[in-house]
Order: C-alpha cells, then sequence, then structure tokens
C-alpha cells in the first residue's frame, strides 16, 4: 500500500520534471531538472525490487552524463539564453499529443492482457547476482556486442577531433 | 533457456573481428599514407567472404539462441561483404588524398560490416538493437569522414539524430512487445503468437509492431522516414555513400525479413497493408524527387528511396517467392549501386564536387570504357535488360502478381518508366554533351577493379539469374522450417 502511494508521487514527480527538462528555456536548468528525473526513475527502480539497477543508474545517468552534460553547457556558454520556457511550434506540440493518446489508449486497451511471462520470479529478479549471472551466461553475446560499441565510438571521436600536421 | 557456446556460429563475425584489430594495430604503427590498412582489411572481409561460402549449408543456433548461422544469414553476411569490399578496393587511393592519416576509416568500415553481420544473423531482438547501433555508430563518423566539407559534417549530423530517434522508436517497440509476451527471442515470440489468436486484437502488440516498423523504415529510408537520405548520402564521400545504399540497406532490410517471416507470420494482414501504401509512397515520392536533382549523388540518393520501395513490393506479396525476390533485388542494387559510385569517386574532387551532372559531360570522349560501365550500370538501376536491375525487378514484380497486388506491380511499372528519364540523362550527358574541359587524371587501379567487380555481377545476375535466385530461395526456406 505504501509502495503503491510511493510509486504514484514518484510517477507524476517524474512527469513534472522531465517536461520541465523540455521546455526549460535555461539549459543548465534543463540539464539540472534532467538529473531530478534520474534520481527519481532510480527510486522507481527502488520500488520494482531492483537495488542494483538503481544504483547503476545513479553512477551512470547522474554521475557520468549529467555532468558531462553541464560540462559541455558550460563550455559552449549557453547560459546567456532566456530563462523563460521554450515555445514549441503547435505542429509538434500536436504531434507529441498524438503519440501520447496512441500510447494511452493502447495501455488502457491492454489492461487485461498484460501478465507476468511463465516461469517467472519476483524474488532475487532485480539483484546484483541475478543480474550478474543472466549478463555473464545467457545474455554473453549482446554484453561483448556492446563493448564493441564503446571501441566504435571511440573510433567515432578519432574521426572528429584528430589534429592534423599543418604543412 | 539453454546456455551454450558454438564459436562456429559466429566464424564470420570472428573473422572481421580480427581484422579489425589487426588493422588497428597496423594503423598505430604505419605511416601517414594508409594503403596497407586498407590492403589488410580486403584480405579480411575476402577470408570473410570465403568462410561464409564454406558454411553454406549449415543451420547453428548458438549463444543461448541469441545468433543463428543460417544460409538467409551466409548470403546477407555474402551481400554486405561483397559491398565492404568493393568499398575498400575503391576507397584505397580516395582515404589517402583526402585525410591524411586517416586510417580509422578502414577500422569504422570494418565494425561496421560487423554490426551488419550480427543484425542479419540475430534471433533475439536485443541483438538485433545492438547490431542495428554498431553499424549505424560506424556510419555516423563515415559521413563525416570528410570533415572540411560543411555538408558532410551537415550530413553527418542529421543522420545521427534522426538515427537515434529511429533507434527509440525500435527499443520502445520491443519493450512494448517484451511488455505483453515476457521475451525478445525471436523463436520464442513466434511459438506464443502462434498458439495465441487474440493478439492481432491486442493494442500494445500492435503499436510495438508499429514501432519496430518505423525504427526499420528509417534506416531503409522509406518515405515519409526519408528525410535524412539526400543530405546524408550528398555529404558522405562517395565510396560511404555507396556502401550505404548497399551494405546498409541490405543489413536493415534483412532484419525486417527476418522479423516479418518468423515472428509476424500472425500480422500478415495489418502488416502487409502498412508495407504497400509504404512502397507505394516511397516508389512515387523516390523517383518524382530525383527527377529534379542535378546534383548525380543526391539524384541516386533518391533512387536508393526509390529502388526501397521496390524490395518492400517483394515483402508485400508474403509469400516464400516473394521474400527470396527482395533478397535477390538485395544483391542485385548492391552490385549496381557501389559500382555506380566506384566511378563517381573517381569523378568526385578533394573539395567535394564533381558530382553534378554537368561533370559528366562528354566523359565518354576521354574514357570510353568507364562511361560504357557507367551506361550499363544506369541501366541496370532502370532496369531494362540483360541486367542485373532488369532481372530483379521482374522477380519483385512476379511475386507480387502472384500474391494478388496487381495494382501495386502496375504501380511499380510506372514508377520505373518515371525513373528511366533521369538515369538516362547521365547517359545523356556522358555521350552527347561536350565536355567543359576536365583535368585528366589516369583511373586508379583499385577503383578499376572495384568497377569491374560490380560489373561482371551486374551481368552474371542478369544473364544467369536462376542459379543466384536458387540460393535466395534456400535461404528463405533455411528461415521458414
Amino acid at each position: 500500500m505504501i509502495s503503491n502511494v510511493l510509486l504514484y508521487i514518484t510517477a507524476v514527480l517524474l512527469v513534472i520534471t522531465y517536461l520541465y527538462a523540455v521546455i526549460a528555456g535555461n539549459p543548465v536548468y534543463s540539464a539540472l531538472s534532467m538529473g531530478a528525473a534520474f534520481f527519481l526513475t532510480s527510486f522507481l527502480f527502488v520500488l520494482l525490487g531492483a537495488p542494483f539497477l538503481a544504483a547503476v543508474q545513479v553512477i551512470i545517468y547522474v554521475g557520468a552524463m549529467l555532468v558531462m552534460f553541464l560540462f559541455i553547457i558550460m563550455m559552449f556558454d549557453l547560459n546567456k539564453t532566456s530563462t523563460g520556457t521554450v515555445r514549441y511550434k503547435p505542429s509538434t506540440i500536436f504531434s507529441y499529443f498524438l503519440i501520447m493518446v496512441v500510447l494511452l489508449i493502447a495501455f488502457f486497451m491492454a489492461k487485461g492482457v498484460l501478465k507476468m511471462p511463465e516461469g517467472f520470479t519476483i524474488v532475487g529478479f532485480g539483484s546484483a547476482e541475478n543480474i550478474g549471472f543472466n549478463l555473464m551466461r545467457y545474455y554473453l553475446l549482446p554484453f561483448e556486442l556492446a563493448s564493441f560499441i564503446l571501441l566504435v565510438g571511440v573510433f567515432g571521436a578519432i574521426t572528429f577531433i584528430k589534429k592534423r600536421d599543418k604543412e | 533457456m539453454h546456455f551454450d557456446l558454438n564459436y562456429s556460429a559466429i566464424l564470420p563475425q570472428i573473422i572481421i573481428g580480427v581484422t579489425l584489430f589487426i588493422s588497428a594495430t597496423i594503423d598505430a604503427f604505419s605511416s601517414a599514407r594508409k594503403w596497407p590498412v586498407g590492403i589488410i582489411t580486403l584480405f579480411g572481409i575476402g577470408a570473410g567472404i570465403s568462410s561464409a561460402v564454406y558454411l553454406w549449408g549449415s543451420n547453428i543456433v548458438s549463444f543461448s539462441q541469441m545468433v543463428s548461422l543460417d544460409e538467409f544469414s551466409l548470403l546477407l553476411f555474402i551481400t554486405v561483404m561483397i559491398a565492404g569490399f568493393i568499398t575498400v578496393l575503391v576507397s584505397l587511393k580516395y582515404v589517402d588524398d583526402m585525410e591524411p592519416d586517416g586510417g580509422h576509416f578502414y577500422l569504422l568500415l570494418l565494425s561496421s560490416l560487423l554490426g551488419m553481420m550480427f543484425l542479419v544473423s540475430a534471433t533475439n531482438l536485443i541483438v538485433i538493437v545492438l547490431g542495428l547501433e554498431l553499424m549505424s555508430l560506424s556510419i555516423y563518423p563515415l559521413v563525416g569522414f570528410t570533415r572540411d566539407r560543411q555538408i558532410s559534417l551537415e550530413g553527418a549530423m542529421k543522420y545521427l539524430i534522426l538515427g537515434a530517434i529511429a533507434t527509440a522508436f525500435l527499443l520502445y517497440g520491443i519493450a512494448l512487445i517484451y511488455s505483453v509476451l515476457g521475451t525478445t527471442n525471436l523463436y520464442t515470440i513466434a511459438r506464443i503468437l502462434s498458439t495465441a489468436q487474440h493478439m492481432t486484437g491486442n493494442l500494445v502488440m500492435m503499436a510495438g509492431v508499429a514501432f519496430i516498423l518505423i525504427g526499420f523504415s528509417f534506416k531503409v529510408a522509406l518515405v515519409p522516414f526519408h528525410a535524412w537520405t539526400p543530405d546524408a548520402y550528398q555529404g558522405a564521400p562517395a565510396p560511404i555513400t555507396g556502401f550505404m545504399a548497399a551494405a546498409v540497406k541490405a543489413a536493415s532490410f534483412g532484419a525486417i525479413i527476418k522479423v516479418v517471416i518468423i515472428v509476424l507470420q500472425s500480422f500478415h494482414v495489418p502488416v502487409a497493408e502498412a508495407l504497400w501504401w509504404l512502397s507505394a509512397v516511397t516508389m512515387f515520392t523516390g523517383n518524382i524527387i530525383a527527377v529534379m536533382q542535378k546534383n548525380v549523388k543526391r539524384m541516386l540518393a533518391y533512387s536508393s528511396i526509390a529502388h526501397a520501395g521496390y524490395v518492400v513490393v517483394g515483402l508485400v506479396s508474403g509469400t516464400a517467392f516473394g521474400m527470396s525476390s527482395a533478397v535477390f533485388y538485395l544483391l542485385s542494387y548492391t552490385f549496381t549501386i557501389t559500382g555506380s559510385f566506384a566511378i563517381i569517386t573517381y569523378l568526385e574532387k578533394n573539395d567535394g564536387t564533381g558530382s553534378e551532372l554537368s561533370d559528366f559531360s562528354g566523359l565518354a570522349k576521354e574514357h570510353p570504357i568507364l562511361s560504357l560501365i557507367m551506361a550499363v550500370f544506369m541501366l541496370s538501376l532502370a532496369g531494362i535488360p540483360p541486367t542485373a536491375g532488369f532481372m530483379a525487378k521482374l522477380y519483385v514484380f512476379s511475386a507480387a502478381i502472384k500474391s494478388g497486388y496487381i495494382g501495386l506491380a502496375i504501380f511499380g511499372i510506372l514508377t520505373s518508366v518515371i525513373s528511366l528519364y533521369y538515369y538516362l540523362r547521365i547517359v545523356y550527358a556522358m555521350y552527347f554533351e561536350e565536355s567543359e574541359g576536365r583535368t585528366d587524371t589516369p583511373v586508379p587501379a583499385g577503383i578499376a577493379a572495384g568497377v569491374f567487380i560490380a560489373l561482371w555481377g551486374v551481368i552474371q545476375l542478369g544473364i544467369l539469374p536462376s542459379d543466384i535466385m536458387n540460393f535466395a530461395m534456400q535461404s528463405i526456406q533455411s528461415l521458414i522450417h
């Protein structure tokens, strides 16, 4: 019961923080609001019984990505833009709401169909042991493939930032 | 889930991956001229093609049902590796001219090949996403490889942002399907769907399928998800444009065909209806806008959009023959488009100009053989016998007619007639217009070799298509069993 109440509070806060991240005129406010949203997402994982994912969410998204965003914003000195809210075109807002409505209808129509897959156990599902076991066993190939993607990220960065010898 | 590691199931991928590391090592210790890295890459891709030919007929599912090595994945391996081989051949001189110390060109090309190979051999939606990302993330920097050109960076940026949105759609679709079925394994999904009849009425499932189709449509540039294509294709270095049109398209279509055959049998009616419209709009828009282009790279970009529409005609029919004809179309288009862009690579100057229609004027006087081959490629793209493009269109349209989609086939034929106009304009410029004084450089050996391989493919598939079509049929059969 308590966790249900917490879930709804978190959900509402999540929508507010992400919405502000999109409409905030000042990019620093936008990034900080996104940071708050990351924390709330991690709290969502805690409520779902996945402490490992919650920790990873904070370490990677808040610890690495958000700090990088802030660094880049400060490097470009985008701070001088307006402090109000961004004005979007009516067509953008319309298409956004269209997608939202379609998804909401889909979810409400399908309420009875959504069910736990067969052989699914809740106990220990999101634990670090379980994730580690699955990642290193059944998901070994995707795991290694992801490491190749990181390697390509390095190649891509080299492509654009490599210094040339000036003749 | 059964746990097993059978390394022969990813043998071609291992060869390409090892080549990547060998090339990277040689790149680090070689001088500013990087053609030796290209030669090593050529050998690696050659070894990859040989291994795929050697493994033909095997059927291995391994790594906890993450990848399968069957004739379907092997045929698409060969297709993308041929595109990679010709691209590397063509780029040997080009890379050294454009960018000193540009060995990462070959490394990115290899890693994108690796991504494509996992994309077409995946039997799990997670591996499909990772393969797609590995492929795309390697292509974005390649589009911006000539970073002194404004247009190149612009194309790379647009491709990056729209590609990220496409991946978001794909992931969201996969998440929706996972929320309904609780699995990402293609075979398990197929098994659940075949027993549960009510699934077509499940809107979450429908939304998931639609999102996955949208994500793929971005990658293969179907109208209305094509907006990035002209800019990315025009901005990219000419060999990479050919590679994108051939290999990226072939690999993405490979994944679509696989998902449609294995998973979406029970969704056939709505999916075929969606594909019908996508195909018709794509063929029409691509060909009409291509007529108005003055730049040959941009023209061929719109033409590649139109060709994606023709491949979808094969998918709409939904039969084994239709799917095989789509695979055949991909192979024939690979040969034709990489060959055409090899010739454009020769004409492209260091500052990125040289691909306007006027740059082709009078080419026949100075390079009679090259012009003749270019004319053959253009006829193949338009679908004139005895070239590969004709047979490919013949198979695709006859598959559509056999399945009762006569209107779509007639529409496709009409749009090919429109396309004849702009392909023949290039031929006209080469043979009947006066040259405006061209600095005459000899054709580099790599480009000549690449052009001749492509020409061989176009003629072979045009005159003796039945062998290759049999291979395509086998490959589709290996998915259906």
